[in-house]
């Protein structure tokens, strides 16, 4: 073999594994593990103050309403519901009572009067979040309730999660 | 002359395929469960990151590299798994990348060595998507020379 075709033999090897070092790629690899639990949050805004101070003759006390508390939820369930409830009875003759918009999909109960018992708020919250949606509270008074002291009463919303 | 020529023209391709087949990119490990599991009222579910591993890619002994990642299978619907690279000033890094079954650069024009520079992943989940049970996905990380 002459000299020229040794070279050439060299060059073409050289040439070759350029090829295939040009197209070579390595790899490493990771695994990732991941998980969602259920997730199930409310949240209010607001302190409202309700005094009721004026009637219409013959009539019961006027009601009074408070209005610019919001409320906000989110969970990742289906079926979850909010309930609401006061640690201590209202005097005899008044009634606290809360009304809570529903999310898009979700159901409110209305004007509710509040007690010691968690009632039904929401119902039907399913996998969504949603923020600042209106809570409007309401304090009546019959006449008998007579004259009542300042008081407070703390309002707690529970989200309970669905499936 | 013609011998010596012949040696140094074997030891060139040696020292060439040798650097060719050598590793070019690794791992420190796999990062830990990432778990979503909170929210603030009102909002989507909090994200979750790690950032405790690490990547090394070596020295491309001519041109440069790209580093690209890639899932063995897709997200749940709602789930989104991105990640980010650091690198040093060898290279440029492409920021935070959705991960997805189809390979995307990471980091390009990768010039010199990478020692342990971070990768950062990124969970994050729409109410939407529910609970997830635990679940894996392999990303492959591929360095490849750049054309």
């Amino acid at each position: 073999m002459k000299t020229s075709t040794k070279i050439s033999i060299v060059l073409a090897t050289v040439v070759a594994l350029s090829a295939v070092r040009s197209a070579s790629a390595q790899t490493a690899t990771q695994t990732v593990t991941f998980q969602v639990t259920a997730i199930n949050q409310v949240a209010v805004t607001g302190a409202p103050s309700l005094v009721i101070n004026a009637a219409v003759a013959g009539s019961a006390p006027t009601s009074v309403t408070a209005a610019g508390n919001t409320w906000s939820v989110t969970t990742n369930q289906t079926g979850a519901m909010i309930t609401a409830s006061i640690p201590s009875a209202m005097p005899a003759g008044l009634t606290l009572s809360a009304n809570l918009v529903a999310p898009a999909g979700a159901t409110s109960t209305g004007l509710t009067a509040l007690g010691t018992v968690a009632v039904n708020v929401v119902t039907g919250i399913t996998k969504q979040n949603a923020a600042a949606m209106a809570l409007t509270y309401q304090l009546d008074a019959t006449a008998a309730a007579g004259v009542v002291g300042s008081a407070t009463r703390v309002v707690t919303y529970t989200i309970t999660g669905g499936v | 002359m013609l011998a010596s020529a012949r040696c140094a023209a074997v030891v060139a391709l040696a020292a060439f395929w040798s650097s060719a087949s050598q590793a070019q990119i690794t791992v420190s490990g796999d990062p830990a469960l990432m778990k979503i599991s909170a929210a603030v009222a009102g909002g989507a579910p909090t994200s979750v990151s790690n950032a405790l591993t690490t990547y090394t890619v070596a020295k491309p002994a001519s041109g440069s590299w790209t580093v690209t990642a890639q899932l063995s299978a897709a997200m749940p619907a709602g789930v989104t798994l991105t990640i980010n690279l650091a690198v040093s000033g060898v290279a440029v890094s492409a920021g935070v990348v959705t991960l997805t079954t189809a390979p995307v650069n990471v980091v390009t024009n990768i010039r010199g060595k990478i020692s342990a520079k971070s990768i950062t992943y990124s969970l994050s989940a729409t109410t939407a998507a529910g609970v997830v049970s635990s679940q894996t996905r392999r990303v492959t990380l591929t360095a490849v020379a750049a054309p």
